[in-house]
């Protein structure tokens, strides 16, 4: 087990988003977490990575948590911003080589892991540019890059398939697979149902700042009661839903 | 189009006050006295020592009044979003700019007034037969000229055909035919600096409005402007506080990357690694930096009293360390350095590191004057090893409590 959320509630300055939000990302499994536009996603994931704190509730990464810990549990994570940020200054190299300074990897063996990346995002030739004024799917192939060269335990990211072009989205894809298949946890939010359809092994369905429910595609048309639904028509219905309980 | 005008000049005023209070705070005030009152001294001191009315007075005293009339620009007030919002309402926005150009006369104008008094003394002593009168007219030709440049600053807002308007868009003509001018009223009588410059501006605003009609405004560029505008000002604002709309720009520098090589790039030395770069390539501390150091070392070379001496070389290396204090939180909007694996302290560590090698280095390139106006001695000794105390207690002491405040929040 790699992610654990127990009984979360949270948010910005005593506005509660999330209540009481539980569930679990395993190892060796793509956990999609899926919602609406303001369903708590991306407040979900600045709680994990330590960005918030949480009013109530416990976060656990490899049973260590934020408090008790703080940089072996950072340690442990690769983030992947859904807006890309990075820093002005720097080239695209020095990038990687700060981030190997600041996880204590080993430079020549990780250079050579962000080189095999940088090639398969065709960003190989560019290191010595200032990746701030690339495109805004190439700055996100740069954060890509720079997660998916650490030897993190978890993996997270945050709707990774807007901004990036169709080739881009196979390739980080493929990396997010090999990382799956050595063993990491990932966490991915995202709108793309199709895609996510596809690659995730498990889904986290967020409405209004609660887990509406958790499982595989067969869990969830379960749940639905939608025997030969996609992701897509359970969606619906859960949008549908939160529209009556509002009226 | 005039309200909206006067809506965005009164968040804009506000917001200005609201950044001057956060300038001018305790320290920068006093810092500020001294340099103004060793400047003042100075001044005082090289007027005793020109020569009187010699052949170039003229020649110096108008570029400095050149210099004057290049401070302050047409401030639009723009914003980003006006190319999609306003396009439908281009002909109107010519009203609005209109206001934006009387507004934007108004602190340049107190600036022309205070400035030609401030050369006024220079002027009297330089120029033959300069007296009270002369240095009246001469700052009333400096607003008009303003008030010309201006508009021509209005006209470049539009273009006709896809180019724009007159010669005297360009810089250099503008400044040519202002330099040219100033030279007549101080070689000759500045009455004809006066009338000159006022008919110029009556036949550049007669052309403009038939312009404007056939005109196209040109939202891109004037909004590229009006940004570029407001950077230079945060930019200023930044020294002293924290403001978070402000995007910063970098420049390669890569002729600077051996300086780099003084860091060893390891674990401890990551937030140094990031910090060095930033200090180097980015746009807005090490020019400061430079100016400081440049400005300390010629003003020392030239001040020969001790005490002054010693207190604007304490005061020159306090100065460019306060201005590098901001530095600290400038990575703190990006998402990455909170979630490094690395302790607290370290990034105060490393930024200690960068701090000394800056001041150090200005310490050491501030002390060479002091050698030699006073020459080898106890007291430049002294004066050198103050300085010493000064940086360390600054690094380790005073930057060290600063910089806690913000590191435990």
């Amino acid at each position: 087990m790699s992610l654990e959320i127990k009984n979360l509630t949270g948010g910005y300055a005593h506005v509660a988003v999330l209540k009481d939000v539980s569930f679990t990302a395993n190892d060796g499994e793509i956990t999609g977490l899926i919602g609406l536009n303001g369903a708590g996603k991306s407040t979900t994931i600045k709680h994990v990575i330590g960005l918030l704190i949480p009013q109530k509730g416990e976060i656990n990464v490899n049973n260590m948590t934020l408090k008790a810990n703080k940089d072996a549990y950072h340690q442990q994570i690769a983030y992947v911003p859904e807006t890309p940020v990075l820093y002005p200054e720097l080239t695209l190299r020095e990038h990687i080589e700060l981030a190997i300074l600041a996880y204590d990897l080993d430079h020549d063996e990780t250079m050579a892991k962000a080189m095999v990346l940088l090639k398969k995002f065709r960003l190989d030739n560019k290191l010595d540019w200032f990746p701030n004024n690339f495109s805004k799917g190439m700055k996100q192939k740069v954060m890509i890059v720079c997660a998916f060269m650490t030897d993190a335990k978890l993996f997270i990211i945050d709707e990774p398939f807007t901004g990036l072009d169709p080739l881009a989205i196979h390739d980080l894809l493929d990396v997010v697979e090999a990382k799956k298949k050595a063993g990491a946890a990932i966490l991915m939010s995202t709108h793309i149902l199709a895609t996510a359809q596809q690659y995730a092994d498990r889904f986290v369905l967020l409405n209004d700042g609660k887990v509406r429910t958790s499982g595989t595609l067969a869990e969830l048309k379960q749940t639905f009661n939608m025997s030969d639904a996609n992701l897509d028509d359970i969606y619906l219905q859960m949008t549908k839903e939160a529209v009556d309980n509002h009226a | 189009m005039l309200e909206l005008w006067q809506q965005r000049l009164r968040r804009h005023i506000s917001r200005q006050f609201k950044y001057l209070r956060l300038v001018f705070n305790d320290h920068f005030v006093i810092a500020l006295i001294f340099l103004i009152g060793a400047l003042a001294m100075g001044y005082a001191n090289l007027l005793k020592l020109l020569p009187t009315a010699p052949w170039w007075g003229g020649l110096v005293v108008g570029l400095l009044y050149g210099v004057v009339l290049g401070v302050g620009q047409l401030a639009t007030l723009l914003e980003q979003a006006d190319d999609t919002f306003l396009l439908p309402k281009e002909s109107d926005l010519f009203h609005y700019l209109v206001a934006a150009r009387n507004y934007s006369l108004i602190l340049p104008t107190i600036f022309s007034i205070l400035a030609g008094i401030a050369i006024l003394p220079l002027a009297a002593v330089l120029v033959a037969n300069f007296g009270l009168w002369a240095g009246v007219m001469m700052i009333l030709t400096l607003i008009i000229l303003k008030d010309t440049q201006l508009w021509l600053a209005l006209l470049g807002a539009y273009e006709v055909n896809g180019k724009t308007p007159t010669l005297y868009q360009h810089k250099t003509y503008f400044y040519g035919v202002v330099y040219g001018l100033m030279l007549l009223g101080l070689y000759l009588s500045p009455f004809i600096s006066v009338v000159l410059a006022l008919a110029w501006n009556l036949w550049m605003r007669r052309n403009i409005t038939g312009y404007v009609l056939e005109g196209q405004l040109r939202f891109e560029a004037n909004i590229d402007l009006e940004a570029a505008r407001q950077y230079k000002i945060l930019k200023i604002y930044n020294l002293f506080t924290d403001i978070p709309s402000l995007q910063r720009h970098a420049k390669r520098r890569k002729y600077l990357d051996f300086l780099l090589k003084l860091f060893p790039a390891n674990h401890r030395n990551t937030y140094l690694y990031l910090f060095a770069r930033g200090f180097l390539r980015g746009t807005e501390y090490l020019g400061f930096y430079l100016r400081f150091l440049l400005i300390g070392t010629l003003i020392l070379c030239f001040v020969h009293q001790l005490w002054v001496s010693l207190v604007l070389y304490l005061l020159f290396l306090y100065l460019s360390g306060f201005q590098l204090l901001p530095f600290f939180d400038q990575y703190d909007s990006i998402v990455f350095t909170k979630l490094y694996p690395i302790p607290a302290k370290e990034k105060l560590a490393g930024f200690q590191k960068l701090l000394m090698t800056i001041l150090g280095l200005q310490w050491f390139v501030t002390s060479i004057p002091l050698v030699f106006v006073f020459g080898v001695s106890l007291q430049t000794g002294l004066m050198i090893i103050g300085g010493l105390a000064l940086t360390l207690v600054f690094v380790f002491g005073y930057a060290k409590t600063r910089l806690k405040k913000g590191l435990a929040e």
